[in-house]
């Protein structure tokens, strides 16, 4: 797909803007950081073109996108501070930005197929079918797997459970 | 402010860096295949050569050195001349390093490595297989190696990265190049050893084969082997050695006519 020209193949051309709203959104959602949120999407889609040959097929191809940028914003998660450090916001601001941090660590703590499978689902709105194509796996255990999950994330998030999940 | 607000996003903003990301990764995953396939290959020639002399011995084989080593081991095994490639010669017949001497006594072995030839070494004759050919048609183009200096001295093979070139070049009668094989076509090529050349010894360096296809865009060393580029015209092109180091060479010039 990449020439040494920089070439890019027409479809990615025509799909790459609402793959990196997409993206940007997920991780946005995650992490409440535009800039990480950009600079993710666009690792994302970098890994997308250099595989487009192989992506740009998959029926599932926007779940392989998006689960890509949930693990890279996991991965960046992991590595930097706590976003509220330091940092002051007003109280509508605070408690949406202590969701973020506290959905992130409680993400963290779940299985990555777990993790996968509950941001998929839940927060790009992927029905569960697609779900399971995108992980590979069947529509049941990608059903237990956000069981699962759910549970998990309850129980770290209490009330602030619903906010997130409806 | 709710958790699932989000800013406008400006993904125009962002496509230059994710194209060139995008190329930054391709090229890494081309190294990394090329390592693997290296490596796997190493392995196999090192179980290879170690399974055919394996009387009780040890030998150790430096290779890629750019000045002369000397490694000494012990016991020893007598070097089996068959274990290594080895190519048409003039006065002194060439082998693939190491240019080893050993001896099948008790005694501990010497193991010679040459230095690395210079250009001042090496002249290079190039040579296709027709002067003229027609539109389509295959050109076969040869390039040998010969060192005229008195010391003895190895060469890279083509394609093994920047130690070794592309093989050969083809340019148009402005001295552009229309075509060059890129180097990962041949990354097997890559792990085999070099090839000792003693002095006035000669050396078929590589026999090339090309379709008369330009390059797809820019002839790049990195290139995709499969693609191409639009025919070349009929005209009068030169075939030259694309070598590390450059080696001085009488090129091929040949017509394609229409």
């Amino acid at each position: 797909v990449v020439g040494d020209d920089g070439s890019v193949a027409a479809d990615f051309e025509q799909l790459y803007p609402e793959l990196f709203r997409r993206a940007a959104g997920l991780v946005y959602r995650m992490l409440g950081d535009r800039t990480v949120a950009e600079d993710v999407a666009a690792e994302t889609l970098a890994r997308a073109y250099v595989r487009w040959k192989r992506v740009g097929s998959l029926p599932y191809r926007d779940a392989w996108v998006l689960r890509v940028a949930t693990n890279l914003a996991i991965d960046v998660a992991r590595r930097r501070p706590p976003s509220t450090a330091g940092q002051v916001y007003s109280e509508d601001v605070t408690d949406v930005v202590l969701l973020r941090a506290a959905l992130v660590a409680a993400l963290q703590s779940l299985s990555r197929r777990q993790r996968e499978a509950v941001v998929l689902r839940y927060l790009t709105g992927l029905p569960e079918p697609d779900v399971a194509a995108a992980l590979g796996i069947s529509v049941g255990a990608a059903h237990s797997h956000i069981h699962r999950g759910l549970a998990s994330l309850r129980g770290q998030l209490g009330p602030s459970f619903r906010e997130v999940f409806g | 402010m709710t958790f699932n607000d989000e800013p406008d996003w400006r993904p125009e903003d962002h496509r230059e860096r994710v194209r060139r990301r995008a190329l930054q990764l391709a090229h890494r995953r081309r190294g990394r295949t090329v390592a693997a396939a290296a490596t796997t290959l190493a392995v196999g020639i090192g179980l290879f050569v170690w399974a055919r002399n394996d009387t009780g011995g040890t030998r150790i084989a430096v290779v890629g050195s750019p000045s002369a080593t000397t490694t000494t081991v012990q016991p020893t095994s007598t070097v089996d001349p068959s274990s290594f490639t080895t190519a048409t010669s003039a006065a002194t017949p060439p082998t693939s390093a190491p240019d080893s001497t050993a001896t099948s006594a008790a005694g501990p072995t010497t193991t010679t490595v040459p230095p690395d030839c210079t250009s001042d070494q090496l002249d290079g004759t190039t040579t296709t297989d027709k002067p003229a050919y027609a539109t389509g048609e295959t050109v076969t183009i040869a390039v040998v190696i010969h060192n005229h200096s008195g010391t003895t001295c190895q060469i890279r093979n083509p394609y093994s990265g920047r130690f070794g070139g592309s093989a050969v070049d083809v340019t148009d009668t402005t001295g552009n190049v229309v075509w060059r094989r890129p180097t990962n076509e041949a990354g097997v090529a890559a792990v085999l050893p070099p090839t000792v050349l003693a002095p006035d010894a000669s050396y078929t360096w590589s026999t090339d084969t090309w379709d008369q296809h330009r390059c797809p865009s820019t002839c790049s060393y990195y290139g995709d082997p499969t693609a191409e580029g639009p025919s070349v015209a009929a005209g009068t092109y030169q075939a030259l050695p694309n070598a590390q180091p450059p080696v001085p060479a009488t090129p091929a010039t040949f017509q394609i006519t229409g």
